[in-house]
């Protein structure tokens, strides 16, 4: 299907001098703008992709895609050099859609670049934006020319992911470059202006799988999908192996890999084999061993028969020193009792003496009548009871013999706490004595019974040991054992998981050949030969060629035809490639094509002139079938004339006059 | 403890008596005027005078036979304890008694042994008593100065 027909192209350059422009009709078939070099061909040609908002598709150094004479200033022929300044430019398309409803595009070269105004036949006028508008492009918002220009081609562009594995969109700019040879880069090769700005994966073959309508994008996801989670699975596979081999490694066992993701059916994939002398031996069966050898040892065990005697021992111990502890501190309070008691006695004895003496004084000093107890005052005659102190009304102090008697008394007194104490001292010093020789006893008892341990684990210590040994072999083997079955149970649900998708990849892939695609595939293979055989293709037998599927475009021997082609051959690979797209468009309704190809210089390298004329006369011969070929070339007028082309529209531009002119004031 | 268990079981009963209540010898008038005898004959000079200052730390000393030895080893330097006395009422009062009984007569700050104070020595030394206080007197008389006296008193 054919997306547009350009109907005619309206340059226009206003100046102080008056309004310069051009204008050029295309019509189905072969349209040729001949004019010589810098008279503002390729300024017409570029135009048609400005109009469309495609100045991308014009090589990525094309930010201003027109010479000086669109937006500086313009002389008016070659031979008056006098600048006349530029105040506004613009470019007008006239295109159709494939339903034939009409369209005219108005863009600004100098003004406003950023919106193009689409016309419909009545005049009635809509603007649109171009680039984005905030973080919306033009390709999304329902005010964006590309989005309102994709709906007027009946286009769908498919929606694809970036290199980062984001989603996004093709964009027209990714697809146009197969329709638009421009003369610069357009001739290096196929698909040269495709920008990569946007970062989507695989665009070229992207724009050329929507061109040919051969696009599957859910199996084509599907296929990205099913390969990356077999991807994942390898890894996953790869890792329970590693696991495995650092744990045999560890553990000193030998790893035994016995299955893999390709077999049909499942065998458990990890087995850990333990040494055994010269051979190894699978761990389970060795394991099952260790646990009946460890069994039999611990029934035949023997064990000291005395060790409960020994702790009852020790606790005894224990007990009897605690007694003895409470004992000591008893007779440390005793000890410091009888002390004080010592004290308290021994002062009350010096007071007990010194009042004997005082009694003494009394009887002797009676005896010689010597009056030694004052018991008035003799200043005031006042009581005083034989004491310096003052003496309280109630009470008296004892007389001499009374205080003698008292000290007695007090004497006796604490004596006797002293001699109980010393008494309570003695037993204890028994008590202690007694305990001692108890300890001492059990003490020598525990020794002796701890000699005989000694000597029992020298004779029967060999099977504890081995117990003990074997304990821990087979702790650490039920650990191992345990990860083998989760390794394994892990590798059969990846197996399982290999077998569903990888079977679902064989069955997609194999799909794949079947379709409607190879169909298309095998069309486009067969116009690209006839156009190569039709342009003298020379560098090696057409017949050789094949289309890939990789990249849907040319290869030979499975290499990109790019490389084993002569540079004019390549021209010609160029031609026939683009032709061969433009006439599957005309063919098959499920081919998008834009409906025009431009050649932009189409003779490069010096093709011969058989050639050159092979493709005008091809380009010539879609006129019937409505596609339009759009060659711009600076060949002589009279080069022109030898070709005879009595289908083609030419618009010839004679040397020496530019292409823009000045428009006749018609007043 | 035993003792305490034995003690808890017992009944004990409160007795109430007139007898009155034991005294510290001390404060005994006769025994007060006694030491202040044995000190001058002692210490004082000639025996028979002895500064009222001197008599009163000789007779804080004399009371305590318990620090007799603490006395003895700072009077002669064997430690650096300096005997610390306040006054004491009772010391004044027996000095008092013993002056109007006869026992001492004062004499600007000085006391001497009256009538009844040689009778009284007479019959101490016949009767033997305060052989310690005596003996414990003699020991200390030479380191007992005048300076010393100032020095605790703080004249």
């Amino acid at each position: 299907m054919l997306g547009l027909t350009l109907k005619k192209l309206k340059v226009t350059s206003v100046t102080n001098d008056g309004v310069y422009s051009t204008e050029i009709p295309f019509y189905k078939g072969l349209n040729i703008i001949r004019a010589e070099n810098s008279s503002g061909k390729s300024t017409c040609i570029n135009s048609i992709a400005y109009a469309l908002g495609l100045d991308a598709i014009l090589g990525p150094s094309r930010r201003k895609p027109f010479p000086r004479s669109m937006h500086q200033f313009l002389e008016s022929s070659k031979v008056d050099a006098t600048p006349h300044f530029v105040s506004q430019s613009y470019v007008e398309l006239e295109v159709e859609n494939a339903s034939g409803q009409y369209a005219k595009f108005k863009r600004d070269v100098e003004g406003d670049k950023d919106k193009v105004t689409v016309f419909d036949e009545k005049g009635t006028f809509e603007d649109y934006f171009l680039g984005s508008a905030g973080s919306v492009g033009s390709a999304k918002s329902e005010k964006g020319f590309h989005f309102w220009f994709e709906r007027y081609l009946s286009w769908n562009l498919p929606n694809l992911v970036t290199h980062e594995g984001k989603p996004t969109r093709l964009y027209l700019e990714c697809v146009f470059p197969l329709f638009f040879i421009e003369q610069k880069r357009g001739w290096s090769e196929l698909q040269a202006n495709t920008p990569t700005y946007y970062g989507i994966k695989g665009v070229k073959k992207s724009a050329l799988e929507f061109c040919l309508g051969v696009e599957n994008y859910n199996k084509k996801n599907r296929l990205a999908e099913l390969n990356a989670i077999t991807s994942d699975i390898e890894k996953d596979w790869d890792k329970i192996i590693s696991s495995a081999s650092s744990l045999a490694e560890f553990g000193g066992m030998k790893l035994q890999l016995e299955c893999t993701l390709e077999k049909e059916s499942f065998f458990p994939l990890i087995s850990f084999l333990v040494p055994q002398q010269d051979k190894f031996t699978d761990i389970n069966p060795y394991l099952s061993g260790l646990q009946t050898v460890l069994t039999d040892i611990k029934s035949n065990i023997k064990t000291w028969p005395h060790y409960n005697e020994v702790s009852e021992l020790t606790a005894k111990k224990r007990a009897l020193l605690r007694d003895s502890d409470s004992l000591a501190q008893k007779q440390e309070g005793f000890l410091i009792s009888v002390q004080k008691m010592d004290n308290k006695v021994s002062n009350i004895a010096l007071e007990l003496d010194r009042y004997r003496q005082l009694k003494r004084l009394h009887d002797v000093g009676s005896e010689v009548n010597f009056e030694v107890e004052i018991s008035s005052c003799p200043v005031c005659d006042s009581d005083m009871y034989d004491s310096l102190a003052k003496v309280p009304v109630k009470s008296k102090p004892l007389t001499v013999d009374q205080n003698i008697d008292y000290l007695k008394n007090q004497v006796d007194f604490y004596s006797g706490i002293k001699k109980r104490h010393e008494k309570d001292l003695t037993k204890i010093e028994k008590e202690q004595a007694l305990l001692q020789t108890l300890i001492i006893k059990i003490q020598t008892s525990i020794d002796e019974l701890k000699t005989d341990e000694t000597a029992f684990i020298e004779l029967y210590g060999k099977d504890l040991k081995r117990k003990i040994e074997l304990e821990n072999e087979v702790n650490g083997l039920i650990k191992l054992a345990s990860k083998q079955t989760d390794f394994n149970e892990r590798a059969k649900d990846l197996h399982n998981q290999w077998l569903k998708y990888t079977t679902e990849l064989k069955t997609l892939r194999k799909k794949s050949t079947d379709d409607v695609s190879f169909n298309i595939l095998k069309a486009l293979k067969t116009r690209l030969i006839e156009n190569l055989t039709a342009f003298g293709y020379k560098t090696a037998n057409q017949h050789f060629l094949q289309i890939s599927e990789q990249t849907l475009r040319p290869e030979l021997d499975g290499y990109d035809i790019v490389a084993d082609s002569s540079a004019s051959d390549y021209i010609r690979i160029i031609w026939s490639y683009t032709l061969a797209l433009l006439e599957l468009g005309i063919s098959q309704s499920s081919v998008k094509h834009g409906g025009f190809v431009v050649f932009d210089e189409p003779r490069q390298h010096e093709t011969d002139k058989s050639s050159f004329a092979s493709l005008l006369d091809k380009s010539s011969s879609l006129l019937d079938s409505g596609g339009q070929v759009i060659v711009a070339t600076s060949m002589s007028v009279d080069e022109l004339n030898s070709y005879e082309l009595k289908k083609a529209n030419i618009k010839i531009f004679k040397d020496g006059e530019y292409i823009l002119k000045k428009e006749v004031n018609d007043s | 403890m035993n003792n305490d268990k034995e003690l808890q079981h017992k009944t004990a009963t409160a007795i109430f008596s007139d007898t009155g209540y034991p005294l510290p010898i001390e404060l005994r008038p006769i025994w007060r005027i006694g030491l202040m005898c044995i000190a001058i004959n002692a210490v004082g000079t000639g025996g028979i005078s002895l500064k009222i200052t001197k008599m009163r730390v000789l007779l804080w000393m004399l009371i305590r036979p318990q620090n007799w030895s603490d006395y003895y080893d700072s009077l002669h330097s064997y430690s650096n304890s300096v005997l610390s006395m306040s006054s004491d009422k009772s010391t004044d009062k027996a000095i008092e008694l013993a002056m109007a009984k006869g026992f001492l007569q004062l004499d600007s700050e000085t006391l001497t042994l009256g009538e009844e104070g040689y009778k009284l020595l007479q019959l101490v030394n016949d009767l033997n008593l305060f052989s310690s206080e005596v003996e414990f007197l003699l020991s200390i008389k030479n380191k007992v100065t005048e300076n010393y006296i100032k020095r605790i008193l703080g004249h």
